[in-house]
């Protein structure tokens, strides 16, 4: 039996780390520069519109819609053998910005340009620090 | 250096004292598996560069060098291991944009006075496994938050771009094979193309999956191989006794869409206006372009940035058109990467090779006739999900 792979993880850092919490609690956390009222992703060490560092955390909706999406069929890791054909998609997230993740399907289900998805929590398995929806 | 303020401002200025000309290109053969270095291919690249041209290295007193693998090394000790005492040199660090933004950093040096015949150098070595390892750590972002989702390297992000360009544009994959098979024709009478056996549309569009809707005729082979461009001063090219390549224009622009995850624009952009007001051409006027085709979606994406169509128009245009290299409208006449391989950062600097090799008449195989002016573009540094580089001149012979 082939040894399992460990997947790529993130490197969690104070500027990160409320997002990878929220991850693996499926809660949806974002950054928001109060000046700009502009919300941030990816996590960043200032607001990239106005440069204040006046930013706070907050609980986002966790809904979205699909922007993008692809069936990638060549892992780019080994840890991802097994899951390939793996759903990976561009949400469009209500509060916002544009958020790559994993889209978690039924086998009844398919994807489209528009569609709802909500963030879930992770299971064993599914990736450390990777945000996962599935279409609501 | 003079500048001609009432224009549109731009790179590269033409008319200054110094004005700067490519003398010539080298190539290594490029390697689907090599026991050889990057520094090797560098070397191998340069010398081939020098010979063509029939400049001693003593009289190299510039030199840049773009890389992805070059780390623990750098320009400074590339110069050390190939004997080079330089007043100028240069690292490149955008990625696929970094071969050409060198060629028109060292025109502007050569410009200046600070350097009178500089060698610019790109160089890789790669397979699919050791390019996808790069990709989970080429910066902060990356290896952040796409890494650890299995997003399936940048055949993953681009696939997302033409899944987007196809909704909002009804792009179809006939449209952009039609870019792959043309360009695999040209490399037909390109000896150094990876791949040269003709490729019909039906076999691109039922290729293996790679990240849907990119099948493999879309995704570049990651392989070893070195490209290398010679500038040099006019006064010393009039010592050399070789067609000079001039740089009528030249602009980069990075970040282009600050914040936006999946982008059907380039930085492109931003700079094709003026690109083309100071080269005094329109992009018809063209004789070939040597666009970045790490995608072909790319490629029909930046047909659309500098003007050949608009936005969302770039299929009808590939469609009305024939991209071959004694077609309407020559692209990627050597083939591309698409059909030479990737050699990593040398991807980014083919165009140029392809370019200027065109503009002095030393395509062999598949010469454009005749080839007085063309463009190249460079385009990379994947960033959260797009490529964050851009560069783009135009030259003429």
């Amino acid at each position: 039996m082939k040894a399992q792979v460990d997947p790529p993880t993130p490197r969690v850092d104070p500027v990160n780390a409320m997002f990878f919490e929220g991850v693996a609690a499926g809660v949806l956390l974002l950054q928001r520069c109060i000046p700009a009222n502009h919300v941030i992703f990816y996590p960043r060490v200032l607001c990239p519109r106005c440069w204040s560092g006046n930013l706070e955390w907050f609980k986002a909706s966790g809904v979205g819609t699909v922007f993008s999406y692809t069936f990638v069929h060549r892992a780019q890791h080994p840890a991802f053998d097994a899951a390939v054909p793996l759903a990976l998609v561009a949400v469009e997230l209500a509060e916002g910005p544009i958020m790559i993740a994993r889209l978690r399907l039924r086998p009844s289900d398919t994807v489209h340009i528009g569609m709802s998805v909500g963030m879930v929590t992770p299971n064993k398995g599914e990736g450390a620090g990777s945000p996962i929806f599935r279409p609501i | 250096m003079q500048r001609d303020l009432t224009d549109a401002p731009g790179r590269a200025a033409v008319g200054s004292r110094n004005k700067a000309v490519i003398l010539g290109w080298g190539q290594s053969t490029y390697a689907k598996r090599t026991e050889h270095s990057v520094m090797w291919f560098l070397a191998d690249a340069a010398g081939r560069a020098l010979a063509r041209i029939g400049v001693t290295k003593d009289k190299v007193d510039g030199l840049a060098v773009s890389a992805f693998r070059l780390p623990p090394d750098n320009v400074s000790t590339v110069a050390e291991h190939l004997g080079l005492e330089l007043n100028w040199t240069l690292q490149g660090n955008q990625g696929g944009a970094s071969g050409l933004i060198t060629v028109l950093r060292a025109a502007q040096a050569i410009e200046a006075g600070d350097a009178d015949v500089i060698l610019c150098l790109a160089a890789d070595v790669f397979t699919v496994q050791s390019h996808m390892a790069l990709m989970d750590q080429f910066n902060s972002a990356m290896r952040d938050y796409l890494a650890p989702l299995g997003f399936g390297g940048t055949n993953g992000l681009f696939a997302l771009v033409e899944q987007r360009h196809r909704y909002e544009f009804g792009t179809t994959r006939e449209q952009l094979g039609s870019i792959a098979v043309a360009q695999r024709f040209n490399a037909l009478g390109n000896s150094n193309a990876l791949f040269r056996t003709p490729l019909r549309l039906d076999e691109y569009l039922s290729a293996r999956l790679i990240s849907d809707p990119l099948r493999l005729f879309d995704c570049v082979l990651p392989c070893a191989g070195a490209d290398a461009v010679v500038l040099a001063s006019e006064s010393f090219a009039r010592r050399v006794n070789r067609p000079p390549v001039y740089i009528l224009a030249g602009d980069e622009f990075h970040n282009f869409g600050a914040e936006r995850v999946v982008s059907l624009q380039t930085g492109l952009h931003a700079i094709a206006g003026k690109l083309f007001h100071q080269a005094g051409y329109k992009p018809n006027d063209l004789d070939f372009l040597e666009l970045y085709d790490d995608y072909p979606i790319m490629v029909l994406i930046q047909l659309e940035d500098l003007g050949f169509a608009e936005k969302g128009r770039g299929g009808q245009f590939v469609m009305e058109n024939d991209l071959t290299f004694a077609g309407s409208l020559p692209l990627n006449t050597g083939g591309g990467q698409l059909s030479c391989g990737q050699a990593g950062a040398s991807g980014g600097m083919i165009g140029v090779i392809e370019a200027v090799a065109q503009l002095q008449g030393e395509a062999e195989g598949r010469q454009v006739k005749p080839a007085r002016v063309g463009l190249v573009s460079g385009f990379g540094m994947v960033g959260y999900g797009r490529g964050l580089c851009s560069s783009a001149a135009i030259l003429a012979r």
